[in-house]
């Protein structure tokens, strides 16, 4: 047997585990931030590196004796792993209710740390060939089997974990934890049950190393990839091992020769792996058949797609290939396709699989969050993000609604360059329920660039379509032009003719009707055109300008007389123009038939000469000017002398300051420049007027008022160059006017008048009512208490009578309190304006039981009787306003003294009162409410926004009353 | 399972952090984006709604600047009779709950919340409660089942409602339970709570932070003698208990309620967080988490981790801001329409009334909130906000004008009050005109002797330290301004009372700080004058 002590390989594995424990400690350390359950975690590692290094010490011990002190607390240490490693996944999974057995389990440790010391578990060790091994106690195996026990709570920890997350990431990490506490349990039992060389300090290490990747690292392998490639490995060795050892084993049965030197093995092994490559491929696809099943035919169909799409040029097409495929190969249960839209305001659905009603018109604007994040981040997003980035949680709800529409999971976004998004690929949940997993992620990411290339493709490929679609269309559209063009030409009423070569090439039905000459004569060369169809007095003109013509001058249309067949003649307007027919230099002539023009021309002339006399013979005045120079005269009527004393020539020859006072003419220079102003903008009337009332100085010295209508005078193109004014006498109506505003003025001073009158009529016989009829029945009413009580008992009838008579005679006397506070309120004169609107404010509130907040600022409100009556009566006349008209819930009433004036202000909350029942006539309150505030030189404005209420506001000065 | 908790099982501290605090890593223009497009989603849902037809008349605004430009400014009123009325049928959204204010105005205002805005608002309320617990950035300190400490009014009150809705999307244990301290008053319910925070712990305390420095004060001097009570034979207690006082003792201390209610974090609200709190932090352990709150939206802006200054929700109201040079010159003019600006537009260093259009559906356009808030800074750099940062100022109208040199708030005064160290029960301030000349006339109770003018040169001085303005005052009007009326002992417990059995609500049983009314302040020199005769 060798001395296992002093053998190297027993003795350094212990400090190597116990070196590389301490390290991952500290990484995890490190990395821990502040995270409870990877301090905890670090106590394992920190526990396995101390087991690891009582081992060494137990392999290093020269005898028995010493060995079972070193595995007794070998022992108590491991019991220690297994509790914090329980501990640590409490932790990690959050999982509740476990405190007690938390405890239950560090009590165990403190039991078995108890226990350790007696032979009760550990009774010594013994010698084997590999090294010590423990000799159980009767406790030995029921402590280790119950410290498994917390293992297997470890383990129902993570598997629950596992059920409940969603996250991808989360789930694998899981994964690993629960394989890698497996490794030590084998080692455990290996050394518990067996004689086999001691396992467990491999096992703890692989555990320590497996767990601390599987918690610091964020995006583990897939543990199904690490398989499949483990597999796909497995198989390419065999592969080539099979071949490797035919030939060692042909070469031992032949020649019985041994390959030597050593390093021919390894060559032969690296030429047997580069002649079977294609092995490997064909091992890889085996083993993804076997994992992948009919998702590896998807895949494969997607790679075909990748080949296939480049090749598809139609966009309609490509996009539900695409859609279908992916959809396909991931076991979607949904995919859309988004591309812009035409409008290009937004992304619209191209395609869609699996949708029943996919959501039509923009699913998402250009300017939703969504589409400004996958642009920003460029990358893909999945629906839960929808809930965890604050600008994606803000989606509108339409967007959202969209989405739900579409059933959308994932989403990938298509560049076509860094800052382009050219697309969408909305991906529905998978069949599978999963969540898709960072490979997925990857291959769809790696596809989005392929998608980006092929409808970029189709993109270009359908705008090249659309451009030679569009060139057709203008040949197209060019040929029919060309075909209305020469059917306009030979339907023209005109004569059209082209010239060439010193004859008519072509002339058209109407030149020929008109003319009585048939086609062929007419462009028969021999045909002297001038000769046979210009008048003798315009052949001349029709010559030099042929000769103009052909010198290249430019000949602006002209006139003419032209002759048919039969000699009779007709005037006709030229024009001509430079053309190319049939390919070669001709001239076009347009002979346009004016005899009709001429005719009206005359009438106008006519026409003119009767507006003239008209104009001369009205009384108005009738003058114009030019638009460019409006100061001076380019006409004026006769009646100028009527008006101003001036004759006409007298007139022409002022200018137009002269005419008018200084005032009016620069008031009519300003309505000039405004109508100007006007003219220019391309929405003006073209017959709109401007009356202003001016004033024009006479002959004589004196000034004469008038109303002068001015107008633009326009020609048949619409464009004006004249203004036209006519100006009438007003002084009459001037004379009226004066007298109609003091008669107002007289009116308005009665009313004051009479308003006054009635006011004090109002207190003397409010005062009367109040003092002497309100007195007498009381009197009376005392008088009939009196009789009451002294008539006899048995009188029931008289006594129940003038009982009756009594209550009758109260009531009347409560009538004529009203009356009389209705008539004159008696606060308002006893306590001033400031008592009375409260008092007011205070009968409107319980009257119509609208809220009614009052606000006075200032000092005094002592303003004097009548002034006090106004404003008192003003207010009085806007709650009853109010209460009629405004349907309001809140009136506030502010009264304001201060600054020369007093402000008095009603605004409600009501339906606001209309532009239209503040200017009725027949509103005699607000007439009235007007007149009075008229009378104290004050202002009332009115303002009512529908829907928010009205605003009554007051103004006097106060000047006068101080 | 509720939504929240699924959240706290499904993702990582780092998604956690994205999910609750990720707005407070959004550049201005992301910011503006979201306010952007969920503006335009509010005014496709609110459109043909009546409240929203009788704001926005029968026009539908297609861009922001529109909406800006042709809806106009609205207050309370504009929205009468159908919220107090509880109008669903004039809403675009049917409300989960109808909630209202205290009633500081003198009546209350009623606001209807969707399911939609109550989830966001839950959001953000975890938001406050991870921000408030973090220390730094990115770590979530908070979990289902989180203790939390709050003494809050019941529903229909908006605190109350609010707690309520909070409780449907996240698990956590409220102290005391609302549901069975319900029919308890104020002051019984806080007992309560802490008795109840005493036997079973507490991670998160939620009150006003003038209350818990007070609660802090008699504590302190309370537990120089501890009375025997039989409730507190629990072993959790005594445990609790044991703890703390060995705690005060290692630190030579009297116990403190820290030492009792160790918690994560102090969330408050309210003018008076800024001026205690270093008091808050030397009796509770934390400095205040502080947040915006209003009950026309419940959440506008809440703290960063580091807890220096506001930053504004994004989602869940469209925010405006009036300049207050323009809001001041305007403000007695109801007609007028005053610019707003965006968040992208306000300045450093200025005032600014809040203008808020509620989402999600929910009626208030363009409403004025009436309040004044100040922009302390574009960016805090140590949170990693890039956002502008605010504080809360005053309410419009609760501020004294000394001459047009310098303007008083509540905030001011408290602060230059607290700075004194006098001890106070409480105060009031108005402000007074003697001939021409203004004065700041503060009525204030004190827990010990002094002499006025003592407290009237102290307070001056501690105004001209606060606020700069207030200094030159004295140069140039040659005056103190500051006038103080000494209340007596117990006059503000009287005036409450004697409110409590009017069947005041809860916000008017005190006076108002700033410009209280003519009346209150008979009614406080009376009870001091009956005091002063008992």
């Amino acid at each position: 047997m060798i001395n296992p002590i002093s053998n190297a390989s027993y003795l350094l594995p212990p400090l190597a585990v116990t070196a590389l424990c301490l390290a991952l400690a500290i990484v995890v350390w490190y990395k821990s931030n502040r995270i409870s359950s990877r301090k905890i975690f670090c106590g394992v590692l920190l526990s396995v590196g101390l087991w690891s290094f009582l081992t060494f010490g137990m392999r290093s011990s020269p005898d028995v004796n010493q060995a079972v002190l070193w595995l007794r607390a070998i022992l108590v240490i491991g019991l220690a792993i297994y509790i914090l490693y329980y501990h640590f996944t409490v932790v990690y999974t959050n999982a509740k209710g476990q405190r007690i057995i938390l405890v239950a389990a560090y009590a165990y440790v403190i039991l078995g740390t108890a226990l350790v010391p007696t032979n009760l578990v550990v009774e010594g060790t013994r010698w084997e060939n590999y090294g010590y091994a423990p000799v159980m106690g009767p406790m030995g195996i029921p402590l280790t089997i119950s410290g498994l026990l917390f293992i297997g709570l470890a383990i129902r920890n993570l598997l629950r974990q596992h059920h409940d997350s969603q996250a991808y990431e989360e789930r694998t990490r899981i994964r690993y934890l629960i394989i890698a506490v497996l490794f030590p349990l084998l080692g455990a039992i290996l050394d518990g049950f067996t004689n086999l060389p001691p396992a467990s300090i491999w096992g703890n290490l692989i555990f320590c190393i497996i767990c601390t990747v599987a918690i610091l690292k964020y995006n583990l392998l897939d543990i199904r990839i690490v398989a499949r490639k483990s597999l796909a490995y497995l198989l390419v060795s065999i592969l080539i091992a099979i071949p490797y050892i035919a030939i060692l084993y042909s070469l031992h049965y032949i020649s019985e020769a041994k390959l030597e030197p050593w390093w021919v093995h390894p060559i032969i092994i690296l030429l047997l792996a580069i002649v079977l490559r294609p092995l490997y491929s064909w091992a890889q696809h085996l083993i993804d058949r076997l994992f992948y099943r009919d998702r590896y035919d998807y895949l494969r169909a997607l790679e075909q797609f990748s080949r296939e799409a480049q090749s598809i040029v139609n966009l309609k097409e490509l996009s539900s290939t695409l859609t279908r495929l992916v959809s396909s190969a991931l076991r979607t249960s949904s995919a859309c396709l988004l591309l812009p839209s035409e409008s290009d305001n937004g992304f619209v659905s191209a395609s869609a699989t699996g949708l029943g009603n996919p959501t039509s018109g923009v699913a998402l604007k250009n300017s939703s969050l969504l589409i400004k994040w996958l642009k920003l981040q460029q990358r893909i997003l999945s629906s839960e993000e929808l809930n965890i980035v604050p600008q994606l949680q803000s989606l509108s709800l339409r967007e959202r609604n969209n989405l739900e529409q579409i059933g959308a999971k994932l989403y990938i976004p298509i560049f076509t360059a860094p800052d382009q998004l050219s697309g969408i690929l909305v991906l529905g949940q998978k069949l599978s329920q999963q969540t898709y997993s960072s490979e997925e992620r990857q291959l769809l990411t790696a596809l989005s660039g392929q998608m980006a290339m092929a409808l970029e493709n189709a993109r270009l490929y359908a705008a090249s379509q659309q451009e030679v679609d569009e060139r057709k269309r203008a040949e197209q559209a060019l040929r029919e032009s060309e075909e209305k063009y020469r059917a306009l030409v030979e339907n023209s009423p005109n004569l059209v003719v082209v010239y060439q070569d010193g004859h008519f090439t072509y002339v058209n039905r109407a030149a020929c009707n008109k003319l009585g000459w048939t086609y062929e004569e007419l462009t028969s060369p021999s045909f002297d055109a001038v000769e046979k169809l210009a008048s003798e007095g315009s052949r001349h003109i029709v010559r030099e300008n042929i000769a103009k013509r052909l010198r290249g001058e430019y000949i602006p249309p002209y006139e003419i007389n032209m002759k048919t067949r039969v000699g009779s003649e007709f005037p006709v307007l030229v024009y001509g123009g430079a053309i190319s027919y049939g390919e070669k230099p001709a001239n076009e002539y347009n002979f346009v038939d004016i005899t009709e023009r001429k005719q009206a021309e005359a009438q106008v002339r006519e026409s003119e000469i009767r507006y003239r006399l008209l104009a001369e013979s009205i009384s108005d005045v009738i003058w114009t000017v030019d638009i460019n120079a409006p100061t001076q005269l380019t006409y004026i009527s006769p009646s100028v002398t009527r008006l101003l004393g001036y004759t006409v020539e007298e007139a022409t020859s002022k200018k137009m300051e002269e005419v008018f006072t200084p005032e009016s003419f620069e008031i009519a220079m300003k309505a000039l420049a405004e109508e100007m102003a006007i003219e220019g903008r391309e929405q003006a009337k073209l017959y709109r007027s401007r009356i202003l009332e001016l004033q024009m100085n006479c002959k004589d010295g004196s000034v004469v008022p008038v109303e002068v209508r001015y107008s633009f005078v326009r020609g048949l193109d619409e464009r004006s160059d004249q203004i036209l004014a006519i100006g009438r006498d007003i002084t009459e109506r001037k004379r009226a006017e004066e007298e109609l505003r003091q008669s107002h003025e007289q009116l308005r001073n009665l009313s004051a008048h009479i308003e006054s009158a009635r006011e004090t009529e109002r207190t003397s016989i409010a005062r009367e009512v109040h003092d002497e009829l309100g007195q007498a029945l009381t009197a009376l009413k005392m008088e009939l208490s009196w009789m009451n009580k002294r008539l006899p008992k048995d009188q029931e009838a008289l006594i129940k009578k003038t009982g009756e008579m009594s209550n009758l005679i109260g009531t009347t006397i409560q009538t004529v309190k009203r009356i009389s506070t209705e008539l004159r309120p008696g606060v308002l004169d006893d306590l001033g304006l400031m008592a009375a609107i409260e008092w007011q404010v205070q009968e409107f509130q319980e009257r119509t039981r609208t809220k009614c907040e009052l606000t006075a600022e200032g000092e005094d409100m002592n303003l004097g009787r009548d002034l006090a009556t106004a404003v008192f009566r003003i207010l009085q006349e806007t709650l009853t306003n109010v209460a009629r008209h405004a349907n309001a819930t809140r009136v506030k009433v502010s009264l304001k003294k201060g600054g020369g004036q007093l402000v008095l202000q009603v605004r409600d909350n009501g339906k606001g009162i209309t532009k239209k029942q503040i200017a009725h006539p027949k509103s005699f309150g607000l007439i009235g409410m007007r007149e009075r505030v008229r009378s104290w030189k004050g202002s009332v404005k009115i303002d009512g926004i529908s829907g928010k209420g009205t605003i009554v506001t007051v103004s006097i000065p106060l000047n006068r009353e101080e | 399972m509720l939504s929240e908790d699924k959240y706290f099982r499904d993702l990582t501290v780092a998604k956690l952090w994205q999910r609750y605090c990720g707005f407070l890593d959004l550049s201005i223009g992301e910011f503006i984006d979201i306010q952007e497009e969920l503006l335009m989603d509010q005014i496709e849902r609110v459109a043909d709604s009546l409240l929203g037809k009788k704001i926005m008349g029968n026009q539908k605004p297609e861009s922001v600047e529109e909406f800006r430009r042709i809806v106009p400014l609205t207050t309370y009123d504009d929205y009468e009779p159908y919220l107090s009325e509880q109008r669903e049928d004039a809403l675009a959204v049917k409300p989960r709950l109808w909630c209202h204010s205290s009633g500081r105005g003198g009546y209350f205002k009623w606001i209807p919340y969707g399911s939609e805005f109550l989830e966001k608002v839950t959001r953000t309320c975890i938001a406050a409660l991870v921000l408030a617990t973090a220390g730094q950035k990115g770590r979530v300190n908070v979990s289902p089942g989180v203790r939390i400490l709050v003494i809050l009014p019941p529903a229909p009150y908006t605190s109350g409602s609010m707690f309520q809705a909070v409780a449907q999307h996240l698990s956590f244990q409220a102290i005391p339970d609302p549901e069975k301290t319900q029919s308890l008053d104020f002051q019984e319910r806080i007992r309560e709570g802490f008795h109840m925070a005493l036997r079973d712990g507490v991670d998160i305390i939620g009150a006003i932070a003038s209350v818990l420095v007070r609660i802090g004060e008699e504590f302190s001097e309370a537990t120089q003698s501890i009375r025997f009570s039989w409730a507190l034979l629990h072993p959790r207690i005594i445990y609790r208990l044991s703890q703390a006082w060995l705690r005060s003792k290692r630190e030579k201390r009297p116990m403190l309620p820290k030492d009792l209610w160790p918690a994560k974090a102090i969330l408050t609200g309210g003018v008076d967080t800024a001026i205690y709190t270093e008091d808050v932090a030397k009796y509770w352990g934390h400095s205040p988490h502080e947040f915006y709150a209003a009950t026309e939206s419940f959440f506008l802006a809440v703290q960063g981790w580091n807890r220096k200054c506001l930053t504004f929700v994004p989602d869940l109201v469209f925010f405006e801001f009036i300049p207050y040079e323009e809001q001041r010159e305007y403000k007695d003019d109801n007609d007028y329409q005053p610019a707003t600006v965006l968040l992208d537009e306000v300045e450093e260093e200025k005032l600014y009334e809040v203008v808020i259009t509620q989402f999600y559906g929910m009626p208030l356009l363009r409403y004025r909130m009436g309040d004044i808030i100040k922009v302390t800074a574009m960016e805090d750099k140590e949170a990693g906000v890039k956002l502008p940062q605010i504080v809360f100022q005053r309410r419009v109208g609760e501020n004294i004008n000394l001459g047009g040199l310098a303007e008083l708030d509540e905030k001011i005064i408290w602060q230059a009050i607290a700075n004194t160290g006098i001890r106070f029960a409480d105060w009031s301030a108005c402000k007074e005109y003697k001939g021409n000349q203004t004065f700041i006339r503060l009525y204030i109770e004190l827990k010990e002797q002094r002499e006025t003018e003592e407290i009237e040169t102290m307070i001056d001085e501690q105004l001209k330290i606060v606020d700069t303005d207030y200094k030159d005052i004295e140069s140039y009007l040659d005056l103190k301004p500051v006038r103080v009326t000494l209340l007596q002992p117990g006059t503000f417990q009287r005036y409450m009372e004697e409110k409590r059995k009017e069947g005041a609500d809860l916000a008017h049983l005190k006076p108002a700080h700033v410009n209280p009314t003519e009346r209150d302040i008979q009614r406080l020199l009376e009870l001091s004058r009956m005091v002063t005769e008992k």
